[in-house]
């Protein structure tokens, strides 16, 4: 540009950072309408789904037995896993759609799939964490009773816990638009993890043969860490390792940027998929 | 600076990969209003979408230190379900204006657009008119260097148009426009320099009108008349006096030249249609109606009940076609049909009332009108009818009283003018009876042009929707 005619560009003024959090904080706010805006419930209906699962786990366990599981309150048990079992389950579904159901923001060339991406893994977290400020509070003021384990442990857990969700919802961001099926597939492939990540039973409880049968889950090992860290007399698992989980989040990470990367200009240019 | 290096581009398609462009280097001057045209097809859509960065190549690459806006096109980049006031503030949002910035665009995009309390409903209400001027309005809230035009151009009236105009000149000091659009008159009106797109190809000429001669090289038969045949009886008649105007030439070229594709594209024997078959047909009826062909438009228009028997627009149009003809019978049948099929149907209410006004029923013929003004108070004809009426049994006063008002909300009908000018002679009122004629006279003189506009627009949107 030649110097003296220089008018302010509204579009240049920004730099590279300023330009990333406007459009995350646009695309998070369009979210936040999508995800609440179309429910006459509306904020209500984000707790509702976990605190169904929740109830119902914490209702057949009345049935079948009383008394702590692994050293601590059943609700808090199931509580705990349920939580970030269905941010996992929920960011890798939403991520299948990024592209398809944004087409129209593509339109403006500051907007890329990975935008979306994150304002929607941003949006999913907010609400959970929100949940679990509500929950885990209420619970103890209900009378269940806990004390915190060890918070540096508990936000290293998070940290990586997040990481892996993070980097799995990368890969499905880009999976989602090369492969249609998936979006019917994969929420069936998840479904099961439900039963396997030790989220209604300690992996204590599972007889030592069967265990390295479920140890390659990582969600099963975040689970349990999770407990650990957050409270005091969890009887943790041997099994369960610090090691694995960040071994798991750094791979999947990784992979979920490499692909992405890869993979960037491919999922919006027209006439190379389809 | 713009300039494109080995650009190529190119589409999967079932039979194949399809090149829309391959090795392209291209450099464009600084500072030119750029016009792209070129057939269907010819990637010029895609050609703003690069530019845009909105779409990337295959191979190459296109080097720029200029912003673009978003392709301003037909579709507009809206979220559907959100309405049009919160999918602007989401992309100012993206573009992070702040919160008192965005306050104030808001309600300059809203004025701009043209569309009213829509800006509040949600977008998918919208037509398609509609969303791509609210696109084209919310972008001249950003001062981008260049703005990206997809054709938006045709879709307004001439008042969106107007105002179009002069938000783009306000800011021709910073910002160019690229431009696409079948519409010549709207190139030279926006652009100084054009573009060719054609068969992977893309010349730039210095001046638009080089590029246009070469796009379309065939002049328009109307000037090339030869004194044989037919053609002598209108020797002299008019064709000599009457100068055509230059956009009615390039409309009428657009007429022609859509005319042609759509002809084309259903003499292939696997055409599809892509919205309701009847209302397709219907409006090439109308379209052949507007360019003075009653007998395919007739033909059309039976064609659209062929699949819908009681399809109400071609029944109605049928009835007045069928009058120019002078085919009685036929215009009977149809009419009774439509009475059965729209019993509170204005033309049907006012072909009866003449029916009854011709066998001096003139009581009778009033009674259907205030039926038919009572459910639809704006209709025009019933209207007209009611003052002829009215200045039959010698209430001029009354009748000049509804023509005027009539008038009022139907400025641009020449016969409403005439028939005002008779009710005036009657009050003895002769120079102003002179003045309506000669106010009819003049709006006659616009008629061909404004018909044939609402002609190429018709025919615009359906090419589009025929595919094959």
């Amino acid at each position: 540009m030649n110097g003296e005619n220089v008018k302010p560009v509204t579009i240049r003024r920004q730099s590279p950072w300023q330009i990333q959090c406007s459009v995350i904080f646009g695309v998070f706010n369009r979210e936040l309408a999508n995800r609440f805006g179309r429910f006459s419930l509306g904020y209500l209906w984000a707790p509702l789904e976990p605190l169904l699962y929740i109830a119902v786990l914490s209702a057949i366990r009345m049935q079948v037995a009383s008394g702590p599981i692994a050293g601590i309150d059943p609700v808090v048990f199931f509580a705990s896993g349920v939580l970030p079992f269905i941010l996992f389950q929920i960011v890798q579904i939403t991520s299948l759609s990024c592209v398809e159901s944004n087409v129209g923001l593509f339109n403006y060339q500051r907007v890329k799939p990975a935008d979306i991406f994150a304002a929607r893994f941003l949006l999913e977290v907010l609400i959970v964490l929100t949940v679990a400020l509500l929950l885990f509070p209420s619970l103890y003021l209900l009378g269940m009773e806990f004390a915190l384990n060890d918070f540096l442990y508990l936000l290293g857990v998070t940290v990586l816990f997040l990481m892996f969700v993070a980097g799995m919802g990368l890969i499905c961001t880009v999976l989602g638009p090369f492969w249609n099926e998936s979006k019917k597939i994969l929420p069936n492939v998840i479904r099961p993890f439900f039963f396997i990540s030790g989220i209604f039973f300690p992996l204590a409880d599972i007889p030592p043969e069967l265990r390295d049968k479920l140890t390659w889950n990582p969600l099963l090992h975040a689970l349990e860490l999770f407990r650990h860290a957050a409270f005091e007399g969890y009887q943790l698992s041997p099994e369960a390792s610090l090691n694995f989980l960040f071994w798991s989040a750094l791979i999947s990470l990784t992979t979920g940027l490499v692909v992405y990367r890869l993979c960037r200009l491919k999922i919006v240019t027209s006439g190379t998929i389809k | 600076m713009i300039s494109i290096e080995k650009l190529t581009k190119s589409y999967r398609l079932k039979d194949g990969r399809h090149y829309v462009f391959r090795d392209l280097d291209l450099h464009f001057p600084e500072g030119a209003n750029i016009g792209i045209i070129g057939p269907n097809g010819a990637g010029k859509s895609t050609f703003l979408r690069l530019l845009g960065g909105i779409d990337y190549p295959d191979r190459g690459r296109i080097r720029t230190d200029k912003s673009f806006s978003w392709p301003l096109g037909l579709q507009g980049g809206f979220v559907r379900h959100m309405t049009g006031r919160g999918n602007c503030r989401m992309i100012c949002n993206l573009y992070g204006l702040g919160r008192e910035v965005i306050k104030e665009k808001l309600e300059l995009v809203k004025t701009l657009s043209g569309i009213g309390h829509y800006f509040e409903e949600p977008v998918q209400t919208y037509s398609s008119g509609m969303s791509g001027r609210l696109g084209f309005a919310l972008s001249m809230a950003f001062d981008f260097d260049y703005f990206l035009i997809d054709e938006i151009t045709s879709v307004g009236d001439a008042h969106f148009k107007k105002l179009a105009k002069e938000a783009l000149e306000a800011k021709a000091l910073s910002s160019k426009v690229i431009m696409v659009s079948h519409s010549m008159a709207d190139l030279r009106r926006f652009c100084d320099l054009g573009v060719l797109i054609k068969d992977g190809k893309l010349t730039v000429y210095e001046d638009l009108d080089e590029a246009i001669t070469h796009y379309l090289p065939e002049k328009p038969k109307i000037t090339t008349i030869a004194a044989s045949g037919p053609e002598r009886d209108l020797q002299g008649l008019f064709l000599d006096d009457v100068e055509i105007s230059r956009s009615m030439n390039s409309l009428w070229q657009e007429v022609e030249a859509l005319l042609l594709s759509i002809n084309q594209k259903l003499a292939l024997p696997n055409f599809r249609i892509e919205e309701n078959k009847a209302g397709f047909y219907a409006q090439l009826g109308t379209v052949y109606n507007q360019l003075n062909d009653l007998k395919k438009a007739v033909q059309f228009h039976l064609k659209a009940l062929t699949f819908n028997p009681d399809f109400v627009p071609s029944l109605q149009q049928l009835v007045s076609l069928y009058e120019q003809l002078g085919r009685k019978e036929d215009k009977k049948q149809t009419l009774e049909k439509l009475g059965r099929v729209a019993p509170g149907n204005p033309q049907y209410l006012t072909e009866k009332a003449k029916e009854n006004l011709a066998a001096e029923n003139r009581e009778e013929a009033l009674r259907l009108l205030e039926i038919l003004l009572d459910n639809h108070p704006e209709n025009p004809e019933a209207q007209s009818l009611k003052a002829k009426i009215l200045f039959e049994q010698n209430h001029a006063e009354a009748a000049l009283h509804v023509q005027a008002n009539l008038l009022k909300t139907n400025p641009e009908t020449p016969a409403f003018y005439l028939q005002l000018g008779k009710f005036l002679a009657a009050l003895g009122r002769y120079k102003e009876s002179l003045m309506a004629e000669w106010k009819a006279a003049s709006i006659g003189l616009s008629f061909p042009e404004k018909k044939y506009q609402m002609a190429c627009r018709t025919l615009e949107n359906l090419d589009r929707s025929l595919t094959f």
